[in-house]
């Protein structure tokens, strides 16, 4: 359990700012993990299925404390919010500096890059976990590479 | 963008997150040998996933160290568990034979230097 504590918290760093929800919402995830370990299928591998209680405990927080729609809508599979949200990207990638750009990206587009980059999570993973067609995933991260394009190579990090 | 080009765009990823199985980096290795968008794909994926993981940061001391605290401690599991409580008891039983062992084991060594 502990190498992989770094991602979920991290995981839940970058959906909720307050040290202390950030805390409470870790330990609620590991007493989870901790209970379900006994009904735990190995359907999936075990890094996917607590990646994906850490999002339903980041889920309920938002349902909890803010009456928040963006896991809702994360999970709904039209594809006309997707891109929608795509079309918000086009405009915040024409800023120069690209870790600003980073930063002002929609949670969804963070939270895919995050469970792409830092979750190590494939495609198939992602879908598993967040409901939302792999297809549409791809197109999503493809669209994404391709605005943020210019810049890293303009940028030469 | 060539069929061959979006599936090795898929397999970048995958090289990236150390996640390919052997078939599919050859695969990978030798079509970035004969394809130079492929490759400027592997790099820019490559300098994208370096800026996301500088995101990631290290957990503070305390949220580390209160991570697991929810979860019941075991002592308390065997105080609650009348069986794990039986067994723990019947743990101290196990040492006797070796306190015995250790005793007889000190007493033969005295009896040399009588």
């Amino acid at each position: 359990m502990n190498p992989y504590i770094k991602v979920l918290y991290n995981y839940i760093h970058s959906n909720i700012s307050n040290t202390e929800d950030i805390q409470d919402i870790l330990q609620e995830t590991i007493l989870a993990v901790w209970q379900g370990l006994k009904g735990f299928k190995r359907n999936s591998t075990f890094k996917t299925w607590i990646i994906g209680i850490t999002r339903r405990k980041i889920a309920d927080f938002y349902r909890r404390y803010y009456n928040n729609e963006y896991f809702g809508t994360l999970e709904s599979k039209d594809i006309q919010n997707i891109s929608s949200s795509l079309d918000e990207i086009g405009n915040v990638i024409n800023s120069i500096d690209i870790e600003k750009s980073l930063a002002t990206l929609s949670l969804k587009d963070k939270e895919l890059l995050f469970l792409i980059f830092n979750a190590q999570l494939s495609y198939g993973e992602i879908a598993e976990i967040t409901g939302i067609p792999k297809g549409t995933i791809k197109s999503r991260m493809y669209y994404l590479k391709d605005k943020l394009r210019p810049l890293l190579e303009e940028r030469g990090v | 963008m060539e069929d061959k080009c979006q599936h090795m765009r898929d397999l970048i990823i995958d090289y990236v997150n150390t996640n390919i199985d052997e078939s599919d980096k050859i695969q990978l290795v030798n079509h970035l040998s004969i394809c130079p968008e492929c490759r400027k794909e592997l790099a820019m994926t490559l300098k994208l996933n370096m800026l996301i993981s500088s995101t990631m940061s290290d957990v503070p001391k305390a949220i580390m160290e209160s991570a697991f605290s929810l979860i019941p401690r075991t002592d308390e599991t065997i105080a609650t568990d009348p069986v794990a409580k039986l067994k723990s008891s019947l743990d101290a039983l196990k040492v006797i034979p070796y306190a015995l062992s250790a005793t007889k084991k000190s007493i033969k060594l005295a009896l040399q230097f009588i």
